[in-house]
């Protein structure tokens, strides 16, 4: 019954769009029959109910009929995201990285196999509040979109996608690290282009000792810093895990909390255990924090690295550390530097944001590609066609530093890397694996 | 006139009818049943559903729940808790914790929370009520028995630490999608439980409100030595009153895990789920026994078509919201629910002075 | 789906490790092992100790500045203020403005962003306290917290949710073997100064001992003719004008966003209540305490358990003594 709730009132709210003008009592005398066609059709928020919807209104909205016959205008992507609250800093960034690829696509003519459909991006602002991320899910739909994408924060992501699931509407992850959002969950209609936590934590173990050791460099022994938060534990569970594969053993831990004000403690405890490398995982702000402490303490140990950090991923960060921030070394979602289109796009969002295109601003970026490009596989607006091409997508001309994205069962992309950068000269670099590299490693 | 006295004469005679609150009751909870409908039905091509969806329903049904549980301590006793987030984790995590690790039933595992969450009321209460806080000092230091509780299971590798509960299946417990599995694969059912659960707490606390642990809750509340002397064992009955909050507020958190799917410190621990738990009370008027549903259908409500209206400029609708609390809490201190007197008031001092000038 | 005895068996596996975790393995250990080895580090002098006491004098110094403009409005007008955080944040950001716009000193900006908070806080008072003074306290919170949400949008609105950061690196310098960041040094000496000015404020001027005053007994104070509103206004101001010292302070050697006070605003209440109601040199301790545990605890313990310890002392002081190790003493 819900999904009839849902899918009705998502019908009315389109209806009465297209309605606004017409006298009232042709109104009403429309809704009664609205409804019924709505609450018969129960397939789930596609063909039948919107159909009912068009019927209404004089069959003006071409946009809203799951049936591929009928020209469609306009492909409307819902961006779920944190506009406001604590973790709008990065959730604006993203959502409009996610304009800027309609934009971009718009421009080359919009979708092809649609006969120049228009992409049109929808933003609706979860404030990083777990029970926000299914009601702006509904509401993104309700207004009219045909997929979704979100949400940066695990949680709301796993509220958000569960409303797309139910609703049979394709979700692509934009950004979400926590495994479980999809692992194991049987999902139909999630897709994750993203490394996710423990994925990240096995890159970095197959692939920073390596560049070390291929450097000439020791690493036997390393110390962990990481946000006592779930992104901070998940990674540091992965790193538990997988770096004794390497003979890398991890001999300190030490945690930060989140919005602490230095980091002095964790360096000294670091600095007493002296190992090859600290490997850190926090946010920009804890990042900073640890450049600080260091430079304080005057202490650096051989290698400085870090596994799915923002700070030493994003451009501005860096900068603010200034030198100390050369050489470090860190394994993260990135972009391909080898392709043209990648700097294309990063000075396109540059210009039309002024914001930099960090790490996780180009995920969301390659995800709102990952949606166009299925789209365009499918030629059709209807969700369940969309979801279809997503399932047998391989796509190739994306500006992710990672092969071709494919999905698995479970919607995770297959092909999911989080390769090395490394800060040259106060700017992020690909520099392993070979193939997106855009310098080699400097040990 | 005569026919709006008339109204009202019969509105009063209704009114002293010992039949009377059992009618409102009920009436009152027909309309919270139908209004999953109602907001769909369209008025001239406007209706409500257009901001109000089933899921904020969800959550303002939630929400006046927890308040309404809140409510049975510190409305009644006086005792204003600011930690209740603590009991709402506890019923949450102990429903997950043995869904997940024993694959025990989520209502069982709901009253198991509720009982520990219990428990540890009476814990707090047992040490604050000893050393006789009160005040700003109680109300802090439930605070930090609520932080306190975020900050052990971040750093408990046992509980997950910070990555929580993912709430499983229900074939993961050997159950189907249903009332007994606490699953639902559609909104509905859940509007239709926690409104069940409010039922439930607002039967409870009419229940204690009308018998003489309500009478010593009051007292209590108004003067607690007074109390005392007349031989009201005020230590026991505060104990009560935490207890009985703590449990319902577990089951609220409980039900929390099940709607959201999955529970971490940060979320149900949070600080601020301390203020979101005690807000529709103190907005509504705490210490009756309709001021939690009522401040819960206007705090939830006006947020969220904040949100849906102010979407031009991010974090607009925060400063209107937070706007909203303050002018709330200035003009009506004793919350919404004194509105209708307060008005009756106004009209009988204008009447007064209507028959004056005649 | 697991047989009915397998659940059994389950379960009280789980009782049993849940309830056995506080005593052995990852439990009891998690505590007695740190302990022990910072028995041994103190009797083996280790150097390291010098410096975590450095940093630990270093965070409390901090930590005072940020309670002292709670203390103050909690100790003089019985209101537990939820928007000092952001108060704090408004601090950092008039600091930030002036050096970036007008190329001021950082230094400089501390009072700036004092003067700007005092106005604000009067205006907040005026506007939402002073109607509620003597309304429960709920309402006062809530109120706080309408001012919090508001204060907080605006800056994300006109400044962005980006983190800003102050162009002034500091650096450290090192006294006998001990590291000491400047800009939390500097902090700690504007802290100090602070609190010695405050205090010589409120004794030593005819203002300040109306404010003692009315602190002490507010009835008290309206019959001897103190007139309590104006004193409620101007200790309002003056405990947000602290918050913008504070947070100035802070804009020194910390990034910062519109979300930054939050951190700091449950440890204030911490502070608060360990030093006792408007008690300064209450919340000098208070803030070295916190200091203190956090930098040794999270030195020897795992995770961020010290905050754990921080919660249980909290809970200690409210039980035994809840006025505080300072309180009744002289404001």
């Amino acid at each position: 019954m819900g999904k009839t709730f849902k899918s009705s009132t998502s019908n009315r709210r389109r209806f009465l769009k297209a309605t606004g003008a017409s006298v009232a009592a042709l109104t009403l005398a429309g809704c009664t029959s609205d409804d019924a066609g709505g609450n018969g059709g129960d397939s789930g928020g596609s063909g039948g109910d919107s159909g009912g919807s068009g019927g209404d209104s004089g069959g003006s909205q071409g946009t809203t009929t799951g049936t591929p016959q009928q020209s469609v205008e306009e492909i409307i992507i819902g961006s779920n995201h944190p506009l406001s609250g604590g973790l709008a800093a990065t959730g604006v960034g993203m959502s409009n990285a996610i304009k800027l690829a309609a934009m971009r696509k718009n421009e080359e003519g919009g979708i092809q196999s649609l006969d120049g459909a228009e992409v049109k991006v929808i933003e609706g602002d979860n404030q990083g509040k777990q029970e926000l991320g299914g009601q702006v899910s509904e509401e993104l739909l309700s207004d009219g979109a045909h997929v979704l994408t979100g949400c940066y924060s695990s949680p709301v992501t796993t509220a958000a996608t569960q409303v797309a699931e139910r609703q049979g509407v394709p979700f692509v992850v934009s950004i979400a690290a926590a495994d479980n959002i999809l692992q194991g969950r049987g999902f139909n209609y999630i897709y994750r282009p993203q490394p996710p936590a423990r994925r990240l934590a096995r890159d970095y173990a197959d692939l920073v000792p390596a560049v070390i050791r291929d450097g000439g460099g020791t690493l036997d022994t390393a110390g962990l810093f990481y946000i006592n938060n779930s992104y901070g534990q998940a990674i540091r569970d992965g790193l538990r895990e997988f770096l004794p594969e390497q003979n890398v053993e991890i001999v300190e831990e030490t945690a930060i909390e989140f919005g602490a004000s230095d980091a002095n403690t964790q360096v000294s405890r670091l600095r007493s255990a002296d190992p090859d490398t600290i490997i850190a995982t926090t946010y920009v702000a804890g990042g900073v924090l640890l450049a600080q402490a260091l430079q304080d303490q005057e202490y650096r140990p051989p290698h400085l690295t870090a596994s799915a950090s923002a700070t030493f991923t994003d451009d501005k960060a860096v900068r603010d550390i200034g030198d100390f921030a050369n050489g470090v070394m860190d394994n993260n979602y990135a972009l391909n530097p080898t392709i043209d289109k990648t700097a294309e796009v990063r000075s396109q969002f540059l210009d039309n944001y002024e914001q930099e295109f960090s790490a996780s601003v180009g995920m969301a970026y390659t995800a709102a590609e990952v949606i166009i490009q299925a789209v365009e596989e499918a030629g059709s607006d209807d969700p369940d066609d969309i979801n279809e091409a997503l399932k047998n997508l391989q796509y190739d001309d994306h500006i992710s530093a990672m092969g071709t994205i494919e999905f698995n069962d479970e919607g995770e992309n297959v092909n999911a890397l989080g390769p090395v950068n490394q800060v040259q000269d106060l700017t992020v670099k690909v520099v392993y694996p070979e193939e997106y590299a855009e310098a080699p490693p400097q040990v | 006139m005569s026919t709006l006295e008339s109204v009202r004469e019969g509105y009063r005679t209704f009114d002293d009818q010992r039949y009377a609150p059992f009618v409102k009751g009920v009436a009152l909870f027909a309309l919270l049943a139908a209004l999953p409908y109602i907001i769909e039905i369209d008025v001239a091509g406007m209706e409500l559903a257009a901001t109000l969806s089933l899921k904020v329903l969800i959550l303002t049904v939630i929400y006046a729940y927890t308040a309404q549980s809140w409510n049975i301590m510190s409305g009644y006793t006086g005792q204003f808790s600011f930690g209740h987030a603590a009991f709402f984790g506890v019923g949450a995590y102990a429903t997950q914790l043995l869904l997940t690790d024993v694959g025990l039933n989520p209502w069982i595992g709901m009253l198991i929370g509720g009982l520990l969450a219990g428990l540890y009321g009476l814990v707090i209460g047992a040490l604050t009520f000893r050393f006789n806080l009160k005040g700003h000092y109680f109300a802090l230091a439930t605070l930090a028995f609520a932080e306190l509780l975020r900050f052990v299971v971040t750093n408990m590798s046992e509980l997950n630490g910070a990555n929580g509960y993912f709430k499983p299946f229900p074939r993961d417990y050997g159950a189907e999608y249903g009332l007994a599995a606490f699953q639902f694969q559609t909104d509905l059912p859940y509007y239709y439980i926690i409104l069940g659960f409010l039922l439930v707490v607002t039967v409870v606390s009419w229940a204690i409100k009308n018998s003489w642990v309500g009478l010593y809750f009051f007292a209590i509340r108004e003067d607690e030595r007074a109390a005392a002397s007349v031989g009201v064992p005020s230590f026991r009955y505060k104990l009560v009153g935490v207890a009985v909050s703590a449990f319902f507020t577990a089951l609220g958190g409980a039900y929390w895990s099940m709607y959201f799917n999955t529970i971490r410190p940060d979320t149900v621990f949070a600080l601020f789920k301390n203020v979101e738990i005690l807000l529709p009370a103190v907005v509504g008027g705490p210490g009756t026994l309709i001021g939690p549903i009522v401040g819960s259908f206007i705090v939830t409500p006006v947020s969220e078509v904040a949100r849906t209206t102010f979407t031009d400029i991010n974090g607009l609708d925060r400063i209107i919201y937070g706007a909203f609390l303050v002018a709330i809490v200035i003009y009506s201190p004793r919350g919404v629910v004194s509105w209708p007197s307060r008005a009756r008031a106004l009209w009988s001092r204008l009447k007064g002075d209507e028959e004056v000038s005649e | 789906m697991p047989t009915i005895p397998e659940r059994r068996n389950r379960m009280r596996h789980l009782v049993t490790s849940v309830a056995a975790a506080p005593l052995q393995g990852g439990g009891l250990d998690r505590f007695i092992d740190p302990f022990a080895q910072f028995l041994t580090d103190i009797a083996n002098m280790e150097p390291v100790l010098l410096q975590l006491l450095a940093f630990g004098l270093l965070l409390g110094g901090v930590y005072a500045l940020t309670a002292l403009g709670l203390t103050m409005i909690f100790g003089v007008m019985d209101v537990i203020n939820f928007a000092h955080g952001v108060f704090l944040v408004v601090g950092m950001y008039t600091v930030w403005l002036v050096s970036t716009t007008l190329g001021i000193s950082p230094f400089i900006g501390i009072p700036i962003a004092a003067v700007v908070l005092f106005a604000l806080g009067i205006g907040v008072h005026i506007l939402t306290v002073e109607p509620i003074i003597e309304a429960p306290q709920q309402n006062q919170l809530i109120a706080t917290l309408g001012v919090l949400l508001i204060i907080q949008s605006a800056i994300e609105i006109i400044f962005t949710p980006d983190p800003q950061q102050v162009e002034l690196s500091l650096g450290s310098v090192q006294v006998g073997g001990v590291f000491i960041p400047l800009g939390q040094f500097y902090a700690l000496l504007i802290a100090l100064g602070t609190m010695l000015g405050v205090r010589a404020f409120l004794n030593r001027t005819d203002l300040g001992r109306k404010i003692r005053g009315t602190a002490d007994n507010r009835d008290g104070a309206r019959y001897v003719g103190i007139n309590v509103p104006q004193i409620n206004y101007l200790t309002f101001g003056i405990g947000a004008a602290l918050a913008g010292v504070a947070g100035g302070s802070i804009a020194l050697f910390q990034r910062f966003d519109p979300f930054t006070g939050e951190a700091y605003l449950i440890n204030a209440f911490v502070i608060v209540i360990l030093g006792g109601l408007g008690s300064f040199p209450g919340a000098f301790v208070g803030g070295l305490i916190v200091g203190m545990i956090q930098v040794f605890g999270g030195y020897y313990l795992p995770g961020t358990t010290s905050q754990v310890l921080i919660f249980l002392l909290f809970i200690g002081t409210l039980l035994v003594k809840p006025e505080g190790l300072f309180g009744g003493a002289e404001a």
